[in-house]
């Protein structure tokens, strides 16, 4: 009896003891710090270089290079010149996931860097988090690239429901509007913008009187624009793309349908304002940097002029390529925090532990491990004339 | 033999353990044989299964993308034949990879985010003929399910889409249900090992409690144990009133115990019971609540009972005492008149105080018998007075059986021999000698030969006999006459016992002599019996041995 009692004890904490032993995990990823030499850090981007998007992309990247460039000349980030592979996507979510696995797979790259689009940059997320690979500074405001959150995302730009919740707290408060409608394109970006607009509203105990969309790369407007106009909006919030927003605004005008029309930075104010030419006048742009054009005020914008000129003299300053050079600005300075012995993990770490820096635009760039949203202030804009303007009669700046 | 007797040492063993130790180690030894059992299920049963489902799980992946990437393998759209691999990807957990080789094994697609390894594209042929195969295979990142399904268009084939599941991933699955049950038999074993503990406490205090309280009983303490009873007291729970409740002031014993034992009743005999006291009501408590209740009312009763009983014997011993007092002091007082009457008729009849006629003399001598038997009546009164008052003096010496003792009484009873007409024949040896109270042995023989005279046959015969019988002498009386029958001869020697059976109707006495002579015998350590033919003869038989041991502080009296 008490050599079967013992038996069983032993087997009872044999087996306890072999059932909690987890097995090892093994993993076929790449080694530790691929995308790093001696003489240089290679990133990779991938974003829109032809199609409809193409001006962002393009945009983005020039703002980009300008500044990576400028930093190369100077000899590098502690000896090391940074090279950034970029692929054209053609703001296509899949051919955005081939790029980047090739960026990964086969270039080897040590960091993800200035994707544009929310469809694309959202299609990559399952990629991000199975490789561990940072990706900084994303040329969109979708609430999905901030929560849940995901370590290895750095934000630059404020989000896009901040963007909608400050207009729509000027035009509610500000202005008496009730009856806002939203336009939005048919896909990640537009629902966030949708939800955006939803969310802002219920705060004033409103919702959107009506909302219309269109299919991402398309100009088929004009379902969502009767839909919009027969419900009497007094503003419509658009969240796509320059070209189908241009449409609808042009259509607007022949309807004789006048609402505030607002955009989101996605937009690209100065593409915009250049496609409508007079029939945008009076559409309010909101931003996530400051002007470019601020070249006394922001030593930032004066830099990136500089830049531009001097790497890229057939580009003009504007909205979009400014916040390319701003997220080199930031990708920069977390390289150097970073230091010589560089790693994915310690890149991650160097921009947690930025705050409150200046990067020359009067908007001080934090994060922290908790929050990977850098930039937090939203700036009105407004075509006027063919150009875009701050907006001088609400408030230039709602800080969040 | 060794294991038997191996197993009779651990059945002791066994044994020896409390009721909570016993109820706690087969209860944690059910659930270890459960845990292993579950353990073994999941490793040996369950497992399999899961690892089996994995396997064919590789299979309905590669139908998916055949049947909705087919069309962009044909196209040759790898950015979207990518998004459809990854899209699979994703969607379960355990796949390790999924890629497509065109018909050359050159690689279209493949959701690896590193170097494609190459190795992997021979490591899971087809069979000719076979469309599609699984196969466990060995690679860097661990055991892979790999499965190989072969894609057509029309009869050629077209592609071949490779899935590869991770075998770790079911295996943490399984090892962490197995973990996880492990932990929830632990939980519950320890919360079973608690309350099992707890419950045999609930089990065997009570009883061990109840174990002490029999103990005192056994050694005679009956002293109701207050700790047994829960709290149930009758005026504390309702409001009672005097009037109603027979036990209000009876402290904490309850109504119906005391209707038993007090029994107030109204007219026409019905019990007053309080209508509304809980205690009437059954089921208060659990099973142990009520057997140690009926236990403390059970030590209540036989308390009561013992003082009661204790009550009467001391009644009974004092009564006891002043008839012993009573029946010395009256005996004591009656011999000596007695005896001045039998002198005084002895001098009548001996016509010390002037002649007497027939008739008178007649008288007289009825009168001296008469008195005579009083005497006698009154010295076994005595007798029996000293011995309740255990003041009858034992004093043993060497003494001759027929010289010291029989020769005497038969000289004293000379008189009632011849009367009667006996014949006596005394066949007592003068050399039976031995230790004993010479006085006391005449105290017996007079009773027996008085006996003889009084209920033997008229003109009879009465034989004296000492046999030797080495440690002892077996003596007898015997005589002829009416005897006694076998039903009677237990009362023979009982105090106050006359037998009645035939005797004649003059004979009167007190029913202490046989009583007496046993008395006696056995303070000489021996015994006395009678045997008898019923009608025809009864012998009476004393054995005394030869020699005292101690005297008589050693020797047992039994008193009817």
């Amino acid at each position: 009896m008490i050599k079967l009692v013992k038996m069983i004890f032993i087997c009872f904490f044999v087996s306890l003891v072999s059932t909690c032993s987890k097995p090892t995990e093994e993993s076929i990823l790449p080694p530790p710090t691929p995308g790093v030499t001696d003489k240089e850090i290679i990133l990779g981007t991938s974003l829109a270089l032809s199609g409809h998007a193409s001006f962002l992309g393009t945009q983005t990247l020039c703002g980009a290079l300008c500044y990576l460039n400028a930093v190369n000349d100077r000899g590098g980030i502690h000896g090391r010149k940074i090279r950034l592979i970029s692929y054209d996507d053609g703001y296509d979510p899949p051919q955005c996931l081939a790029n980047t696995q090739k960026l990964i797979a086969e270039d080897m790259v040590f960091a993800l860097f200035c994707y544009v689009g929310t469809p694309t940059s959202a299609k990559i997320i399952p990629i991000i988090k199975e490789a561990k690979i940072p990706l900084v500074g994303i040329f969109s405001g979708a609430q999905i690239l901030r929560k849940p959150f995901i370590r290895y995302i750095i934000n630059i730009r404020t989000s896009y429901y901040q963007e909608i919740a400050a207009v729509s707290m000027q035009l509610v408060q500000s202005m008496g509007i009730k009856k806002i409608a939203v336009f939005y394109q048919y896909d990640d970006y537009g629902f966030d913008g949708l939800a955006g607009t939803q969310i802002a509203l219920e705060r004033y105990g409103l919702e959107p009187v009506a909302a219309g969309s269109y299919q991402r790369g398309s100009l088929e407007i004009e379902a969502a624009f009767e839909k919009i106009m027969a419900s009497k909006a007094e503003a419509v919030v658009m969240v796509g793309t320059a070209n189908p927003c241009a449409k609808f605004i042009r259509l607007a005008a022949l309807k004789d349908f006048y609402p505030i029309f607002h955009c989101v930075s996605f937009m690209g104010a100065d593409q915009l304002a250049n496609t409508l030419g007079k029939a945008g006048e009076g559409v309010i742009i909101t931003q996530v940097v400051p002007s470019p054009a601020e070249t006394l005020l922001l030593p930032a914008a004066a830099e990136y002029t500089r830049f531009l000129a001097h790497y890229y003299p057939d580009e003009k300053p504007n909205y979009v390529g400014f916040e390319g050079y701003i997220n080199a600005r930031v990708v920069v300075e977390g390289l150097r925090r970073a230091g010589r012995d560089l790693s994915r993990e310690g890149l991650i770490d160097a921009f947690e532990d930025i705050d409150n820096l200046s990067l020359g635009i009067a908007n001080p760039l934090s994060f922290s491990s908790t929050d990977h949203q850098g930039l937090k202030n939203i700036y009105f804009t407004q075509i006027h004339e063919g150009r875009i303007i701050l907006l001088t009669n609400i408030e230039r700046m709602i800080t969040h | 033999m060794r294991r038997l007797r191996n197993k009779k040492q651990e059945m002791n063993w066994f044994k020896k353990l409390k009721v909570k130790q016993k109820i706690a180690m087969s209860t944690f030894i059910v659930i270890i044989l459960m845990t292993i059992l579950a353990a073994l299920s999941i490793k040996f049963i369950l497992f399999p299964c899961l690892l089996d489902e994995i396997a064919k799980r590789g299979t309905t992946i590669c139908r998916s993308i055949i049947k909705r990437g087919r069309m962009h393998i044909t196209e040759h759209n790898k950015a979207k034949l990518l998004d459809l691999l990854f899209t699979e990807k994703w969607m379960e957990p355990h796949v390790a990879y999924i890629f497509i080789l065109d018909e050359s094994s050159n690689v279209i697609a493949h959701t690896f985010l590193s170097p494609f390894p190459k190795y992997l594209i021979g490591l899971n042929p087809l069979s000719p003929g076979k469309k599609q195969n699984t196969r466990l295979i060995e690679t860097p990142a661990g055991v892979i399910y790999d499965t190989i399904f072969e894609v057509y268009e029309g009869i050629h084939p077209l592609a071949i889409v490779r899935v590869g599941l991770n075998k770790k991933y079911p295996t943490r699955i399984a090892y962490r249900l197995m973990g996880s049950l492990v932990a929830i038999f632990v939980f519950i074993t320890s919360l079973t090992l608690v309350l099992t503990h707890w419950f045999a406490l609930q089990i065997t205090n009570p009883i061990l409690h109840l174990s002490k309280v029999a103990h005192k009983l056994s050694v005679g303490n009956f002293e109701a144990d207050k700790s047994l009873k829960k709290v149930v007291r009758c005026r504390d729970t309702l409001d009672c009133h005097e009037i109603e409740c027979p036990a209000f002031n009876m402290g904490d014993v309850p109504c119906w115990f005391l209707d038993n034992t007090i029994r107030k009743r109204t007219e026409g005999n019905a019990i007053i019971k309080c209508s509304q006291c809980e205690v009437y009501r059954e089921n208060v408590g659990d099973e142990i609540d009520q057997l140690m209740d009926d236990f403390y009312y059970m030590m209540y009763r036989i308390g009561i009972y013992q003082s009661e009983l204790h009550k009467t014997n001391d009644d009974l011993k004092r009564m006891n005492s002043n008839y012993i007092s009573m029946l010395g002091f009256v005996t004591h007082e009656l011999k000596a008149p007695i005896a001045n009457a039998i002198m005084s008729a002895r001098a009548l009849h001996q016509r010390m105080f002037g002649s007497l006629n027939k008739t008178q003399d007649q008288m007289i001598e009825l009168i001296y018998r008469n008195l005579d038997q009083s005497l006698d009546m009154v010295r076994n009164y005595l007798d029996l007075s000293r011995i309740e008052k255990e003041e009858m003096s034992f004093q043993p010496a060497p003494m001759q059986l027929r010289k010291d003792v029989v020769q005497p009484v038969l000289d004293d009873q000379a008189a009632i021999i011849e009367e009667l007409g006996m014949q006596v024949v005394n066949m007592i040896d003068d050399d039976v000698r031995f230790e004993a109270d010479q006085n006391l042995l005449r105290i017996i023989y007079c009773n027996l030969i008085s006996n003889a005279c009084n209920y033997g046959k008229e003109h009879g015969v009465i034989q004296l006999t000492a046999i030797d019988k080495g440690d002892r002498y077996r003596m007898a009386v015997w005589n002829d006459g009416v005897g006694i029958s076998e039903d009677k001869m237990p009362l023979l020697f009982e105090k106050f016992s006359r037998i009645q059976q035939n005797a004649p109707m003059n004979v009167k006495g007190t029913g202490l002599g046989l009583f007496i002579c046993r008395d006696i015998v056995e303070r000489h350590g021996g015994k006395i019996w009678a045997e008898s033919s019923y009608g025809n003869w009864i012998s009476f038989i004393i054995e005394i041995p030869k020699y005292l041991k101690g005297g008589d502080k050693c020797l047992k009296k039994v008193y009817s």
